[in-house]
């Protein structure tokens, strides 16, 4: 049974989670139309070549459809995971996997964006130890933040998404936000996942920077 | 046909893109981002660029934006996922031609694509009428580009410096008068005085006193001595335009007057000394003047010295269109006018009209059209005269059309004009239905 403190959490970070979701969604609804529309001028190519006796070109244009709506599919999918991950204890999970399934939706919302994200992946295997689902909103809701900002600053700003180990945890670090700030959506998020999140100062001439502590398993 | 360029980041819809187009006839470039798309439009000419307002390295706005600044007007054609109101209103306010949202409505853009070609090789055309425009040396008020008016310049260029009277022959509405205004203007006699007298407005007595100007008392109503033309001439130069309508005792007068170099009022005694070149002009056709003792032979030797002939406006085909936007672009700064040159319509018709009153018809139908301009290009229907309605039953004819392109433009506009009706148009080109069915079923096939 939950205590009222565990439910106040709990609609906070359910809170966040559906921000980070309806980010997504809105950048997904845009993004889902360039598939579709392959998919639409591909299909008016393949009639005509099917009309010509041109089989060879049919096949070649119903691959295209076929990668197109495959495309179209999993970009959908993402968004359903998250959405549907209801049951989210802690587990232990690569660290590749993680970015395996968060890279592609932050790199969907940076094309939109115009920012240039690059992603700096661990130099080794790591094992962290967090609940999958909510990790993955907090590192949406970091790198969402992120690319926010660094999109007012024109077109293809760069953006860094630096992933090695941290001391005993493991750390994602982006340049921080400018509206952001530890204890908002992605903070609750990363505390929720079983990490917490850090503002750091930049040294010199560069920018702070927000870390997502994540620990290790086995640390 | 002007090539067309589609950047989108997305290869299978570039590609797929590319291949829709090109089935329909057309040379198509694709470019995956806009960094690339941009160095293709710098290095090819494209009538329209399809482009994806979202694109890697630069925009599709921004690429347009370079284009207009680099003053390249291929059309734009922007596709984008997001319909929002403000980008729509963002691109059409830079001048987009229109604007797409995914996924893409083929039909549509096809149907868009020869349009937005239209109005490229609309804007083409003018563009490259103004550039002829700069690059011709004008002379004086005149402008031409035609191998008849360029031996014009010369001619006035060799005889300007000489005192030798010219005999200008040429239909009204040539520009004899611009002629005279040069042959004086380049002359030594530049800063003296310019005279011209049309002998044609003037009825037989009141042209010899506009000639030789009167003393006081020389007849009623002569309160005041009066100087002519020939003494307000004097050290300059004196035009007299349609000379052949002048009386013949009035050209006794004037031959003598022009041998001498002087002259008496009327109702004077004091013969009057003066300096003056004589430029005058005739629309009528000499030779039949001359037979017709309309004009004298002496008189016509005297002032034929140099005889020069000015070609009527549609045997200098070369001239028509530049002298029509040198016409357009002055009536439309004189009235503030914002006109987007002509249309195709336009231009055809430009070329094909005979233009009976010449350099001057054209130009009043351009002031015409300028003045009742809403904005826009000008087209056809702005350029005719209001008394003559459009004529439908009318084919246009250009010298150099062969005989079969001539029978197929006959034949396809009877053809319109009746509505379709195929027994009609066959009876009105004498031919068989059966024989009008088969030639419109190979001109459509040689067109497909």
């Amino acid at each position: 049974m939950s205590t009222p403190d565990d439910r106040t959490v709990s609609v906070e970070v359910r809170a966040a989670r559906l921000d980070v979701i309806s980010r997504l969604a809105d950048d997904l609804a845009h993004e889902i139309k360039n598939p579709l529309n392959a998919v639409v001028i591909n299909l008016a190519v393949l009639r005509t070549r099917a009309q010509q006796g041109d089989g060879q070109g049919s096949v070649e244009r119903a691959d295209v459809v076929e990668r197109e709506v495959l495309r179209a599919h999993e970009l959908i999918d993402r968004l359903l995971r998250l959405v549907r991950s209801a049951v989210d204890d802690p587990v232990e999970q690569r660290a590749a996997t993680v970015l395996a399934d968060v890279v592609p939706l932050l790199a969907l919302q940076a094309r939109l964006a115009r920012v240039a994200l690059r992603v700096e992946e661990p130099a080794e295997e790591v094992v962290l130890l967090a609940r999958p689902a909510t990790l993955r909103a907090a590192l949406l809701a970091l790198g969402g933040d992120a690319i926010a900002a660094t999109a007012g600053e024109g077109e293809d700003a760069p953006l860094l998404l630096r992933c090695a180990a941290d001391g005993a945890a493991f750390g994602f670090s982006v340049r921080a936000a400018a509206d952001g700030a530890p204890g908002d959506g992605a903070g609750v998020l990363a505390t929720a996942a079983g990490g917490r999140l850090e503002a750091r100062a930049g040294e010199g001439d560069a920018a702070p920077s927000r870390v997502l502590l994540v620990p290790r398993a086995g640390a | 046909m002007a090539k067309l360029l589609i950047a989108d980041d997305e290869r299978n819809i570039a590609e797929g893109l590319q291949m829709l187009l090109q089935e329909e006839g057309y040379e198509v470039d694709t470019a995956t981002d806009g960094n690339a798309a941009w160095k293709l439009i710098q290095e090819e000419e494209y009538g329209l660029v399809l482009a994806d307002l979202k694109m890697p390295k630069m925009g599709g706005l921004a690429v347009f934006k370079r284009m207009r600044e680099a003053g390249l007007d291929s059309e734009i054609i922007f596709i984008t996922g997001q319909a929002t109101v403000d980008s729509a209103v963002e691109a059409m306010r830079n001048g987009a031609y229109d604007y797409l949202t995914k996924p893409l409505d083929v039909d549509r853009l096809k149907a868009l694509i020869p349009r937005a070609l239209e109005k490229y090789d609309v804007k083409t055309a003018n563009k490259r009428l103004k550039q002829q425009l700069e690059n011709l040396t004008r002379y004086g008020d005149m402008l031409g580009q035609s191998e008849e008016m360029l031996d014009i310049f010369k001619m006035i260029d060799a005889i300007a410096p000489s005192n030798a009277s010219v005999l200008i022959a040429g239909e009204s509405g040539t520009g004899k008068e611009l002629v005279a205004h040069a042959i004086h203007d380049k002359s030594g006699r530049r800063k003296g005085p310019f005279i011209a007298l049309n002998c044609g407005a003037f009825p037989r007595e009141i042209l010899e006193n506009e000639l030789f100007g009167h003393e006081k008392g020389a007849f009623t109503g002569a309160t005041n001595e009066k100087a002519g033309a020939f003494e307000l001439a004097d050290g300059g130069t004196l035009f007299l335009d349609e000379v052949a309508e002048m009386e013949p005792d009035i050209q006794v007068k004037f031959l003598r007057a022009l041998e001498q170099q002087s002259f008496r009022r009327l109702g004077g005694k004091k013969e009057i000394k003066v300096d003056i070149r004589v430029v005058a002009a005739t629309n009528k056709d000499v030779e039949e003047a001359l037979k017709e003792g309309k004009l004298r032979d002496d008189l016509y030797h005297r002032l034929a010295v140099i005889p020069m002939y000015l070609p009527p406006l549609r045997e200098r085909s070369l001239d028509v269109r530049i002298l029509a936007e040198d016409f357009l672009q002055r009536f439309a700064a004189e009235q503030k006018k914002k006109v987007d040159g002509f249309e195709e319509s336009a231009l055809e018709y430009i070329d094909t009209y005979r233009w009976p009153g010449n350099v001057r018809e054209l130009k009043n139908a351009v002031e015409r059209a300028v003045i009742l301009s809403r904005g826009g290009a000008i087209n056809a229907r702005d350029l005719q005269p209001r008394h003559t309605a459009l004529d439908e039953g009318e084919v246009h004819v250009k010298v150099g059309t062969s005989l079969e392109d001539m029978e197929r433009k006959l034949t396809l506009k009877t053809f319109a004009f009746t509505d379709g009706d195929h027994a009609k148009a066959a009876r009105i080109l004498g031919i068989k239905a059966k024989d009008l069915r088969a030639r419109l079923a190979e001109y459509m096939e040689r067109d497909a």
